[in-house]
């Protein structure tokens, strides 16, 4: 579990990062819009791949089946929550 | 320049007042975005949200090294949450914002209603329990069970219909939810509220994201206030009466329920 806390930080703090080149770029007129966006839609995303590496730590690691559907169910959900309305 | 400023201020407070009193700053930070800004209810709902999932990953990734995040039961919940903030946030782009406005102080009402009424037990933080913890404060192991959690379902729903159209986490929902419902000691049950929201605001944010409402910028300012004022929550903690605090933040949602109501007529 101390690998999914982990992961949380990294997602986290990438998204930020690239968040906050846009931002400085905003702030030099340069037009970057479209880098803050991804780093928008990177930390929004997070989550879901948060529950993908769920899915595969129950399944592999700690061998439950049960715990490893209803994670990959709640990935699904904010997947589809994407990409249905791309 | 200055509606950055505004921003960082703005979510730099509700993030410390949330942080105090355990419940996220969502609540507080739209309707403040509303008055002070001037913006749109979904763009400031959008920003809420958005701030709600960086915080939440943050603090979830501390809760589950020390163990008190029950990350089964809280993706179990999860399920219908997130339906109901996808639900909730496809209405919200529908309604009129006076209407929204309208709505959100009606539940302001609510949510100081049941901040008085208080956020619930201590569960059964003794005893034999499938599950456990280790509470640092009383240094030793507190055994627990999970209850009702068919009850836990439908309320959970709910909580994700008015995260979507709010832009709130819904942890002052999910908490008496968690503590009372499904009998949780207290701990256990902030801390699971405090991953269960990230994925509602997850849910929802997408939805506002996709119709153009969040402001990248704004969001990243907006961000940098949260985990300022998220530390600053932190270190007052121990120092304040939780109590007086409940009241005087349920006195000020109470003052801008009243706001949001005249300005929706």
């Amino acid at each position: 579990m101390s690998t999914y806390s982990k992961l949380l930080k990294a997602l986290f703090f990438i998204s930020f990062a690239i968040l906050g080149a846009g931002f400085v770029c905003h702030l030099l007129h340069l037009s970057c819009i479209s880098i803050s966006r991804m780093g928008a839609f990177s930390l929004i995303f997070s989550p879901a791949i948060g529950f993908l590496y769920l899915t595969l730590y129950y399944f592999f690691k700690e061998k439950n089946k049960k715990l490893s559907f209803l994670s990959f169910l709640v990935f699904l959900i904010l997947f589809l929550n994407v990409m249905l309305q791309r | 320049m200055v509606d950055y400023v505004y921003i960082f201020l703005i979510t730099s407070i509700s993030s410390s007042l949330g942080a105090l009193l355990g419940i996220g700053g969502g609540i507080l930070m739209v309707p403040l975005f509303v008055l002070f800004l001037g913006l749109e209810i979904q763009k400031a709902v959008a920003i809420s949200l958005f701030t709600i999932i960086g915080m939440s990953m943050l603090v979830s990734s501390k809760h589950i090294k020390s163990g008190a995040l029950n990350l089964p039961l809280g993706f179990t919940l999860e399920l219908s949450t997130a339906l109901g903030a996808i639900v909730g946030s496809f209405v919200a782009l529908s309604l009129n914002h006076r209407v929204l406005s309208l709505l959100f102080s009606v539940f302001l009402l609510f949510v100081v209603y049941l901040m008085l009424k208080g956020r619930g037990g201590e569960g059964k933080a003794s005893g034999g329990g499938r599950y456990s913890y280790f509470d640092e404060k009383l240094n030793r192991k507190i055994f627990y069970d999970i209850e009702n959690l068919h009850f836990a379902y439908p309320i959970s729903f709910v909580a994700g219909v008015s995260s979507g159209m709010f832009g709130i986490g819904g942890g002052v929902l999910k908490v008496p939810i968690l503590a009372k419902v499904c009998k949780l000691p207290m701990k256990v049950a902030t801390a699971t509220s405090s991953f269960m929201i990230g994925i509602t605001a997850s849910a929802s944010a997408y939805v506002y994201f996709r119709h153009g409402n969040l402001n990248p910028f704004f969001a990243f300012v907006s961000l940098i206030g949260a985990l300022v004022g998220s530390k600053v929550g932190i270190y007052f903690h121990a120092r304040m009466r939780n109590e007086d605090l409940k009241k005087i933040f349920a006195f000020v949602l109470l003052l801008i329920a009243l706001d949001m109501f005249l300005r929706s007529i």
